[in-house]
């Protein structure tokens, strides 16, 4: 695969209604909270795809991600950061006790099958090799250094943002990234995916 | 941080505003072409991972889970309310335990002393619910001897506990009945003991004084055997016919004889000189 080119910095479009969605969620309106996930579910599915490698959790994370944000409504304030920054937040937390509570993980051979649920937008057998190789390979990473790269160019989020989600200093998260960068890139030319 | 480093992520940061492709940066840095090739192609083929996005079957699947959960969890539709009822429990709780503590802390102050208004105001509090109130103005007139005896010696404070001491002894007074006078007047009159052996002497007032209203009365009785007294006509009194007698007062004569006191004889008295002794 040779990749030349890439997009700009991603940019969700903004939801205009997001903060009422929010008010109105906060007040127990569950078709509002529907409304955000809806907006954001994509995004949060992708995220725990690319974290997790047994496909079969991605459907559970994503509902308990919503849910919890759902019960802790309340903890978010409007305005302080983006509200996908905080589900990504939630996401990320969810992920770590997965792992830390999954006891009988699946050997990774096992685990690599793409979920059938996660589509791409032409069929065609080399993106789906592609994504899954990807997969693989991010899973060679710590964790801190996955989640740094998925945040920043999966995610498209800028390193202030990934910084306070992950909870640390912009440069640390910089310094993972480029670290992350180059075992990913050794690993991917062994493989000769780049 | 190295210039290998420094290459890396000015090209990084390029890539990522759209400034420029992969071709460019290593064009701009053919010493470090070589170790940045891979690098750069690496983040830029995970942006790939974009593409990826969940089938609408997944949303959908994971929208009803999520819908069945969120009606088994509603959310409280105030929830600021519940924040603000929390944090009014907290204040009231805090609040509470203030007061008891300074009650408790209230109840040794003395006359004169920051603490002391709210001791009686806590006592006012406990008579109020109590059930034997007369029991209870027995301790505060036992506490307003032990202040009196206290502040005996500051002048202020004496005058002002004297006047709490003698307020509750009047209440006292004034609950007197026939079932607790033994007890009030027993209760008094060794108060008034206890101040005695202290030095302190309580001016003269009207506390043997029984209320008249207190006494036993005497009851009719409903079958009565006497024979009733015959009904007296009032006197009339004509007050036009009362007689013309003015009173006089005589003056007695004063006496002719005014007595005169007559100075006694002038005696210069002398001293004589006894004759020397042979």
């Amino acid at each position: 695969m040779t990749v030349r080119s890439i997009q700009t910095a991603y940019k969700d479009p903004p939801l205009l209604e997001e903060a009422q969605l929010i008010d109105e969620a906060k007040s127990g309106d569950s078709q509002a909270f529907a409304k955000l996930y809806d907006a954001y579910v994509e995004r949060v599915s992708r995220y725990i795809y690319f974290r997790v490698s047994e496909a079969i959790d991605t459907e559970d994370l994503v509902s308990q991600v919503f849910l919890k944000a759902w019960e802790n409504l309340d903890r978010y304030k409007i305005g302080t950061s983006p509200f996908i920054a905080w589900l990504y937040t939630i996401a990320r937390n969810l992920v770590i006790d997965h792992y830390r509570t999954k006891k009988d993980s699946l050997p990774l051979e096992e685990a690599i099958a793409l979920p059938s649920d996660m589509e791409m937008p032409d069929e065609e057998a080399q993106t789906r090799f592609d994504l899954q190789a990807m997969r693989d390979a991010l899973q060679f990473l710590t964790s801190d250094q996955q989640q740094a790269l998925i945040l920043k160019y999966i995610a498209g989020l800028p390193n202030d943002s990934i910084a306070k989600i992950m909870n640390k200093q912009e440069g640390t998260v910089r310094g993972l990234q480029m670290r992350a960068l180059q075992t990913l890139s050794k690993y991917m030319r062994e493989k000769e995916l780049v | 941080m190295t210039e290998f480093e420094k290459a890396l992520q000015e090209c990084l940061y390029n890539l990522e505003q759209g400034d420029s492709n992969v071709d460019e940066c290593l064009r701009r840095y053919p010493k470090h072409a070589r170790q940045l090739e891979p690098i750069l192609l690496t983040s830029a083929y995970l942006q790939r991972g974009r593409e990826a996005r969940p089938s609408d079957a997944f949303k959908a699947r994971v929208r009803t889970k999520l819908v069945k959960q969120m009606y088994a969890h509603p959310r409280k539709p105030a929830g600021s309310n519940f924040m603000f009822m929390r944090l009014a429990v907290g204040l009231a709780v805090v609040f509470l335990a203030l007061l008891a503590t300074g009650t408790v802390y209230a109840q040794g102050a003395l006359p004169g002393t920051a603490f002391y208004a709210w001791k009686l105001a806590s006592e006012n509090a406990w008579r109020v619910v109590s059930s034997d109130p007369v029991g209870i103005d027995l301790v505060i007139a036992e506490r307003r001897v032990d202040e009196l005896i206290a502040v005996r010696d500051e002048p202020t404070l004496y005058s002002q506990a004297l006047e709490a001491y003698l307020k509750v002894t009047e209440r006292l007074k004034s609950e007197i009945d026939t079932q607790n006078k033994a007890q009030i007047l027993t209760v008094l009159d060794a108060q008034v003991e206890e101040l005695h052996q202290s030095g302190i002497v309580l001016p003269q007032t009207d506390q043997d004084v029984i209320p008249p209203s207190d006494e036993p009365t005497l009851t009719p009785l409903s079958t009565s055997t006497a024979t009733p007294l015959p009904v007296l006509e009032t006197p009339q009194v004509d007050l036009t016919n009362l007689p013309q007698i003015v009173p006089t007062i005589q003056v007695p004569p004063e006496p002719d004889i005014i007595p005169t006191i007559q100075a006694p004889p002038k005696i210069i008295p002398t001293l004589e000189i006894p004759p020397p002794i042979p």
